[in-house]
């Protein structure tokens, strides 16, 4: 269920106004912490300890996003930021790149996601406040908050494993 | 049709949802002529009509409620076979279906929404339209995405929303929780203030004295807030029927 912040009536799941106030919702749902386990936290620990060796990046870009479950490689150039995520339907603003064909929206990426952007010397990517986080090398960003690259880190958008490619820039 | 403020608006609100038609209030006899000719021109634009929806239940789906957006805004009746009215030339006709899934509608990856057959009658044709098969599914992730709905249907719900508020109020009304249905009556009137709808608000202010001195909302107030909230999924020009 969903309570209103502005009357504390309770509405379905899903509701996207308040049935009593009318106020809009802001869609979330009251959170409830999951317990995990040691054998999960190991279990993950040692999925993340297998980092792979980083495949080489094309030459005409300046980076390039290697899809690790299809094994695609994205070469990138010509700008220098490109925006992550997801076509949809009536959606206002567009992502540069469209992750659709790579089971985006089943990995849980947002419309617009991320960003990644070069700026001198430095590569870095920005979650745009997604659902479902980037993560670098396991670790989750901070919404809107600049996080450095490096050849071979992996981007998780959601679920959805990337892993940076870099030239020398 | 009802004109003036003595007609019994939920017999003939029962009446034409039952069979995919509308209902409409005329204030004012000047409004008379241009309803009939609103109503004469969607006759001759008619492209398709009797649209029937034939609903197979589905485990753990529910379907709470119906609303035809358009054309002739109205509630539909939730029967086996749904009414949803006419199709005119050019012209879409929207409903909005509101579901509750429960746990056991969710088989492996998906949720069958909607499993059900589409019947409309197209008079230009000579021979009989076959039934329009309707299937639709939603994948079901373990991820939780909250993202909002398509603009325009955040913008439909908002206004229906505000229809539905006062349909709350009236069923408050009628289990005599007076209190609650005023307090409800103010929050429409201060959402339909913020949205610039000020003639329908102070409508709803003045019922709202009214419930609080006598229990119950006047004839013709009762019909102005139902149909002026319906109204305001209209356009403007076609609104004013109902101010």
């Amino acid at each position: 269920m969903i309570i209103c912040t502005n009357c504390q009536y309770k509405n379905v799941s899903g509701a996207v106004f308040c049935a009593e106030c009318g106020a809009q919702l802001d869609g979330v749902e009251t959170l409830v912490t999951q317990a995990i386990t040691d054998e999960q936290i190991a279990e993950e620990l040692k999925k993340r300890s297998g980092r792979p060796e980083p495949v080489s990046a094309p030459s005409n870009s300046w980076i390039s996003l290697h899809l690790m479950d299809s094994g695609k490689i994205l070469p990138l150039a010509s700008r220098n930021e490109f925006t992550l995520g997801r076509l949809s339907e009536g959606q206002p603003i567009m992502p540069d790149i469209d992750l659709t064909p790579y089971q985006a929206y089943a990995s849980g990426v947002s419309r617009l996601h991320a960003v990644v952007k070069r700026e001198d010397n430095r590569v870095a990517v920005m979650d745009l406040g997604s659902s479902n986080g980037t993560y670098v090398n396991g670790r989750r960003l901070n919404p809107h908050t600049e996080e450095s690259l490096s050849h071979g880190d992996i981007v998780a958008l959601g679920k959805l494993k990337i892993q940076i490619l870099l030239r020398n820039i | 049709m009802g004109i003036g403020k003595e007609w019994n608006d939920v017999f003939l609100e029962v009446l034409s949802t039952r069979t995919g038609g509308s209902t409409a209030f005329i204030a004012q006899p000047n409004d008379i002529k241009r309803l009939l000719l609103e109503k004469f021109n969607a006759l001759a634009q008619t492209f398709a009509e009797d649209i029937t929806l034939e609903v197979s239940p589905s485990a753990g789906v529910d379907l709470a409620y119906a609303f035809r957006l358009q054309p002739d805004p109205s509630p539909i009746a939730l029967d086996k076979q749904l009414h949803l009215g006419s199709i005119l030339q050019d012209a879409s006709t929207s409903v909005l279906f509101e579901y509750i899934f429960r746990p056991e509608a969710v088989k492996s990856d998906s949720v069958m929404i909607l499993n059900g057959m589409l019947k409309v009658s197209i008079a230009a044709q000579p021979f009989p339209v076959p039934p329009l098969r309707i299937n639709l599914k939603r994948p079901v992730s373990s991820l939780v995405e909250v993202e909002p709905p398509h603009p325009k249907i955040v913008q439909a719900l908002s206004r229906l929303m505000l229809y539905r508020m006062q349909e709350r109020a009236r069923k408050e009304i009628e289990n005599g929780n007076i209190d609650t249905a005023t307090r409800q009556l103010q929050a429409l009137a201060s959402n339909l203030l913020a949205q610039g709808e000020r003639s329908l608000a102070q409508t709803i202010l003045l019922e709202v004295n009214n419930l609080q001195q006598k229990n119950t909302l006047s004839e013709e107030g009762s019909k102005k807030i139902k149909y002026g909230t319906r109204a305001l999924f209209l356009e403007s020009s076609k609104k004013e029927l109902v101010s």
